[in-house]
């Protein structure tokens, strides 16, 4: 591949963009950013606005994606539909998800868009979208079993996973396992922070509970103030729902009893819970929370409930027992450092 | 407030665009704004420009803030409710450089009819702004000529000027840029071997592409500069620039036509240094008053030489010059605080 010269790549890291949001994959694509540049790549990451209110605004986004360009990068590595449609010679795709309204949450209440015949087109132009620019690639890595396996499932295409690894694991610290619950991440409908909430409300744990993380809409926390305000137990639930900053959310992982997340079907390991082993916190998760529910080796590394409405709430009585949760979260460290993640091998598979 | 910025980069080169997008968004939030960056590739390519512009058009920021601020074309073709366009140039090759040896040689008529689309929609979006600002009076002007809309001159300013500082008025002058044609460091070079005095010149900055690199060179060594003229190819850090600026005798800078008067013209004031230009630099023209505050003579290489020579052997001239330069920053009201006011308005 040419090179400027030294094994030193001009390397373009693609991503969406929406309006002052941070999430998951904007961690990545600085991550990234930081780890290539610490190893001598030339690097720049680009992100690019994507609305999907409306089937038409996502038929702009994918149109816009197929008449841009990237001059003079060696190579370029998209994160996210549609910014893999953007033409380039050496496209290294690391897919975070598909565009999962056309795909696993059609027919369910997250598909977005009322069924019917735009719907329905829109289904057809983005499957066609990507069996063209996912199919062309020169690799693509998923970074997830879950995202692997749908892509086989929906779009007959073969891949390789390529788990994301903690962002700066160093950052992450042990200490005691004090009394309270985290649960974090961004709070919205999908993450089900409301299930979890209602679930230790209705548990008779006597361990109280944190729920850290911004909003995505306002209703999203309106939801869990409301359930916390009406409820005897709701003394024991402190609700921190705003962007919480590095060393409140570093201090928090580091002294909780356990952490909690139970998003709908994730398609990763998930950041929250790879943070949680990083400071040897045991995961508590439902099993149908995809790629979380793959990490977590249920009463080894964590409890995976049944679903959310179906033993959450005595997992939290379970881990009551400090020694217990403790033991969880030592093996839930051990089955992080099984999984070999370091940013040094996964580059090295990323750039062969 | 929450603002979005838009622009458009070309991978991996650290434009003045760019810099302006940066130091905007800093001082932004300095101001207690929330801000947005987006910088999206483009590639200036006859074949494929209008492509790109429909792509900019096409990506919906029309809720990213109360206010977007577009930079660098064709980032202004975005549609927002509250957008104010900070304009930096035209795609000169299409306009102002059109007629010129840097323009398209032959006009075809592809090329003339993609000149008439990028004009058309550079109308529209620009009357779709609630304001529009240039850099430059001449970047102003050309608004209106090929646009027909009005822009207010906003001039950006360095960042961080407090950094900028004369150390000593010494034995070289320094150009700080990227190493390309339209900058024309090989004027520079020639006029070098014709000075009379051990004046040194030292071309700090990158080539854009290898072989303005090898022609600088060749110019080097045909005309035996080696001892006087210093070319390392590299790009400087900041400190480093500060450091040359400190110390040098005076900033020199040749662009042809320049849309604005330059990062450098400005860090040299900074600095307490005068910039030597041509009198067809462009926007440095706005900046520089010959004599007072800088000295701009006929892009010729013995004219250059002669200013080089004299500035030389008249340090305390060098040094009433960089001052006036200094004042010329506030004469001309250039500050971040007037910049933030009139791209939220």
């Amino acid at each position: 591949m040419k090179s400027s010269g030294g094994g030193r790549l001009r390397i373009a890291v693609l991503n969406n963009a929406v309006p002052f949001i941070w999430g998951g994959a904007e961690a990545l694509a600085e991550n990234l950013n930081r780890e290539l540049t610490l190893r001598g790549h030339d690097v720049e990451v680009f992100r690019y606005p994507l609305t999907w209110g409306s089937p038409t605004d996502v038929q702009r986004a994918l149109v816009a994606a197929q008449l841009l360009e990237v001059p003079d990068a060696d190579i370029v590595i998209p994160l996210k539909f549609p910014v893999y449609g953007i033409p380039h010679p050496h496209r290294r795709i690391w897919l975070l998800h598909q565009f999962r309204q056309v795909y696993d949450f059609r027919g369910t209440p997250h598909q977005g868009y009322p069924p019917g015949p735009e719907y329905e087109r829109l289904c057809a132009t983005i499957e066609a979208f990507d069996q063209e620019n996912l199919r062309n690639a020169d690799k693509i890595f998923c970074n997830a079993h879950v995202t692997q396996r749908r892509l086989a499932q929906f779009s007959n295409i073969g891949s390789e996973v390529l788990v994301c690894p903690v962002n700066s694991p160093e950052r992450f610290q042990s200490g005691a396992y004090e009394d309270f619950y985290l649960a974090a991440g961004r709070i919205d409908s999908a993450k089900r922070q409301h299930d979890v909430l209602a679930a230790y409300l209705a548990s008779t744990c006597s361990t109280r509970l944190v729920i850290m993380g911004p909003p995505q809409l306002p209703s999203d926390a309106e939801r869990l103030v409301d359930a916390v305000r009406s409820h005897p137990r709701g003394h024991m639930v402190d609700l921190r729902l705003r962007f919480v900053d590095e060393e409140e959310k570093l201090d928090l992982f580091s002294r909780a009893r356990a952490v909690v997340y139970a998003p709908v079907d994730e398609d990763s390991y998930g950041y929250v819970a790879m943070e949680a082993a990083q400071s040897r916190r045991a995961v508590i998760t439902s099993s149908d929370s995809g790629g979380v529910a793959d990490f977590v080796n249920s009463e080894v590394s964590g409890l995976v409930a049944a679903s959310v409405t179906d033993g959450l709430s005595e997992a939290f009585v379970t881990l009551d027992d400090p020694g217990l949760a403790e033991q969880m979260g030592q093996a839930s460290r051990q089955r992080l450092d099984d999984l070999g993640l370091s940013w040094g091998a996964t580059l090295d598979r990323l750039l062969a | 407030m929450k603002v979005a910025v838009v622009s458009s980069v070309h991978p991996f080169i650290k434009s003045g665009a760019r810099i302006i997008v940066d130091s905007l968004e800093r001082q932004l939030r300095a101001h207690g704004h929330e801000v947005e960056v987006l910088n999206i590739p483009v590639q200036f390519s006859p074949e494929t420009y209008l492509d790109q512009s429909l792509a900019f058009r096409l990506l919906d920021v029309s809720e990213w803030g109360e206010r977007l601020i577009a930079v660098r074309a064709p980032s202004h073709l975005m549609a927002h409710p509250a957008k104010n366009v900070w304009f930096i140039h035209h795609w000169r090759y299409l306009f102002d450089l059109w007629d010129t040896p840097h323009g398209p040689d032959p006009k075809t008529h592809y090329l003339r009819g993609l000149r008439d689309m990028v004009q058309s929609s550079d109308t529209v979006a620009l009357g779709e702004a609630r304001n529009v600002f240039a850099n430059s009076k001449v970047v102003a002007d050309r608004v209106t000529q090929y646009n027909g809309v009005h822009a207010d001159v906003l001039y950006p300013p360095v960042e961080f000027p407090e950094r900028f500082s004369a150390s000593d008025y010494g034995d070289f002058l320094v150009c700080v840029s990227r190493v390309t044609p339209i900058k024309r460091q090989l004027l520079m070079v020639q006029a070098m071997a014709h000075v009379k005095t051990d004046v040194r010149l030292v071309l700090a900055g990158r080539a854009d592409y290898p072989a303005a690199a090898v022609a600088v060179d060749r110019l080097i060594e045909e005309l035996g500069l080696s001892k006087t003229v210093s070319f390392t190819n590299e790009w400087v850090s900041e400190a480093e620039k500060e450091k040359l600026f400190a110390e040098c005798l005076a900033n020199v800078y040749l662009p042809e036509d320049e849309d604005s008067y330059g990062y450098s013209t400005l860090e040299a004031a900074h600095s307490g240094k005068c910039t030597i230009t041509t009198t067809d630099s462009g926007g440095v023209m706005e900046f520089v008053q010959t004599g007072l505050s800088g000295f701009s003579v006929e892009p010729d290489p013995l004219e250059l030489a002669e200013v080089f020579d004299r500035l030389y052997s008249d340090r305390d001239l060098a040094k009433q010059c960089g001052t006036a330069a200094l004042y010329r920053i506030g004469e001309l009201g250039i500050s971040w605080s007037s910049v933030v006011e009139a791209l939220l308005r």
